[in-house]
C-alpha cells in the first residue's frame, strides 16, 4: 500500500483551492504529492490510502481542487481512481462522502463535454 | 548677585506656572467634560464632518441604525471628507460594529483622509473600544496601503486582522486563541477552519472586480465569563446579490435568476434567495453539481451539524439570523458582507 498523511507529508492547515489565492492550496497538494503517489499506487497496482486526519480542517475549494482535479485537470481515469483510492478520516466522516461527491461531479461534467 | 537671584526666583515661578498648567489641563482630559479629540493633528485645523454613532452601536441588534450611520461614514470616504465619529452617548457596543469601525478607520488613514472621534462616556465600552487597539492606530497619521493589517495582538480579548489571501494558518491561530476560553485548552474546530477559509475564499474570488482586489476583515472577540469566543467577519466587497448579478457570461452563476425564477417562482424577495441559496438550490440548480459544502451552504451545513455556533449573515439588503430562521430585508444596504458565528463549548471540537 502506498500511504499520505496530509498532515505529515503537507500541511496540518490545508488552505484554498489555488497557488496564486494563499499557502497550502488544493493546487500544490494535487501537483506535489497526491498526484505522484497516486502514479506510483497505479504502476505498482497497489491501494493508495490518504489519511485526512490531524489538520485543522479542509475547506470546500481545497478538496474540490485536489481530488476533483484529478479528473478535471490530470485526466485520471475514474474507474481506476475508484479502484486505486481508499480515504481515512476518523476524525471527521464527512470528508470522505464529500470528496467522493467532487470526484463524481468531475466525471460527469467530463462526461457532458465529452458528449458534446 | 541681586540681579541672579531676581532671574532664579522668576525661573521658578514660571516653572510653577507651568506644572500647575499642565496639572488642571490633565484633570480637565480625565474628566470628559469635553468631546476629547483622540487623534492630535497639530500641524492643520480640519474641517471634520461630525458624525454621530448610533446609541445601540451593534450590527446584530440594531442593523437598521448601524447600516444608516455605516452608509454616512462610506459616503464621506468616497467624498474625501474628514470624519469625526461622536461616541459619547454609545450605551451599547458590538463586536461586529468595532470592527466596522476598524476597518472603516484604516481605510480613511491609508487614503490620507483624516479620521477621528470621541470615546464612549460609559468606562466599561471605552475599555472595549481600547482593547480593540483602536486608538492605537487612531494616532498614526501616516498609515501606508498594505497587503495585510493587523490591530491587537493574537492573545488580545479583541483582535483584529486584514487581508486579500486566503490564510488557513491564521484561522488555526485564531482558533488555537480562542479553544484555550472555551475548553481552557487548545482544541481544534474543523467546522470554524472551514468557514473562515470559505469566507477569506469567497472575498478573494467574489468580491472585487477580479480576484484578490479586496480586503477581507476579520475580528476575534473573547468573552472569558461565557467561555465563548465570537467571530465577526466582513469584506467592504459587491456582496452576495450584487456579486451574482454581475456574472459575466461563461462564469458558473451567470444568468442565475432566470433559472432560479423558473424552479423557484414564488420567491420574490433577496432574503427568501438567501435561505435557498444556503440550503444549496443555487448550485443544484444553475451548476448542476452537488451542492454538500460549497461556499455559503458549506457554511449553513456547518451550523445545521453544530460544527459552528450562532450564524448571521448580513449582505447587500439581506439580515439572516439562522439560528433564529429570522431571514428578513433591511432598510439600508451593507455594500460588503458580514458574517458572525460563535465559538462554545457545544461546537464539534477536536483534541490539539
Amino acid at each position: 500500500m502506498v500511504n499520505i498523511s496530509v498532515l505529515k507529508d503537507f500541511s496540518r492547515t490545508p488552505g484554498p483551492r489555488y497557488k496564486e489565492e494563499g499557502s497550502f492550496s488544493g493546487e500544490e497538494f494535487r501537483n506535489n504529492i497526491l498526484l505522484p503517489k497516486l502514479k506510483e499506487a497505479i504502476i505498482q497496482k497497489k491501494t493508495l490510502l490518504v489519511d485526512l486526519d490531524g489538520v485543522s480542517g479542509y475547506g470546500t475549494s481545497f478538496l474540490e481542487e485536489a481530488f476533483g482535479g484529478l479528473i478535471r485537470v490530470n485526466d485520471i481515469d475514474y474507474k481506476t481512481l475508484k479502484n486505486t483510492l481508499k480515504l481515512k478520516s476518523e476524525e471527521d466522516d464527512i470528508y470522505i462522502e464529500e470528496i467522493w461527491e467532487y470526484i463524481e461531479d468531475a466525471k460527469n461534467k467530463k462526461d457532458s463535454n465529452e458528449t458534446i | 548677585m541681586k540681579n541672579k537671584k531676581i532671574i532664579k526666583k522668576n525661573q521658578d515661578q514660571k516653572k510653577m506656572r507651568r506644572s500647575l498648567y499642565f496639572k488642571h489641563k490633565k484633570r480637565l482630559d480625565h474628566k470628559c467634560c469635553r468631546p476629547r479629540c483622540l487623534a492630535k493633528n497639530t500641524k492643520e485645523t480640519i474641517k471634520y464632518s461630525f458624525v454621530k454613532a448610533p446609541e445601540i452601536f451593534s450590527l446584530i441588534k440594531n442593523e437598521n441604525e448601524v447600516l444608516k450611520f455605516i452608509g454616512i461614514i462610506q459616503k464621506k470616504y468616497e467624498n474625501r471628507t474628514p470624519v469625526f465619529v461622536n461616541m459619547d452617548n454609545v450605551k451599547e457596543l458590538g463586536n461586529g460594529a468595532i470592527l466596522l469601525l476598524l476597518a472603516n478607520m484604516i481605510r480613511f488613514l491609508t487614503s490620507n483622509i483624516s479620521f477621528n472621534g470621541s470615546k464612549p462616556q460609559d468606562p466599561i465600552l471605552r475599555k472595549k473600544l481600547e482593547n480593540s487597539g483602536f486608538f492605537k492606530h487612531l494616532y498614526k497619521h501616516n498609515i501606508k496601503k498594505q497587503e495585510n493589517y493587523d490591530v491587537g495582538k493574537l492573545n488580545n480579548i479583541i483582535y483584529t486582522h486584514a487581508q486579500k489571501e486566503v490564510d488557513s494558518s491564521l484561522a488555526d491561530k485564531i482558533i488555537e486563541e480562542a479553544s484555550q476560553i472555551v475548553w481552557a485548552e487548545k482544541r481544534r474546530c474543523p467546522g470554524i477552519q472551514r468557514t473562515l477559509v470559505e469566507l477569506m475564499h469567497n472575498t478573494n474570488n467574489h468580491a472585487g472586480q477580479y480576484p484578490g482586489e479586496k480586503h477581507w476583515w476579520i475580528s476575534s472577540n473573547k468573552n472569558i465569563e461565557k467561555k465563548m469566543v465570537t467571530i465577526s467577519f466582513m469584506d467592504f466587497g459587491k456582496g452576495i446579490f450584487d456579486s451574482l448579478n454581475n456574472k459575466k457570461p461563461g462564469d458558473r452563476f451567470y444568468g442565475w435568476e432566470k433559472y432560479f425564477s423558473q424552479i423557484f417562482p414564488w420567491v420574490q424577495s433577496n432574503n427568501e434567495i438567501l435561505r435557498l441559496i444556503l440550503q444549496g438550490h443555487l448550485h443544484k440548480t444553475t451548476t448542476g453539481d452537488s451542492f454538500r459544502g460549497k461556499g455559503l451552504p458549506g457554511i449553513y451545513n456547518a451550523f445545521m451539524n453544530k460544527r459552528i455556533g450562532k450564524l448571521i449573515i448580513i449582505s447587500n439588503g439581506v439580515y439572516a439570523d439562522v439560528e433564529n430562521n429570522d431571514f428578513h430585508m433591511m432598510k439600508f444596504n451593507l455594500k460588503g458582507t458580514f458574517v458572525s458565528c460563535e465559538i462554545n463549548e457545544n461546537i464539534k471540537n477536536l483534541k490539539w
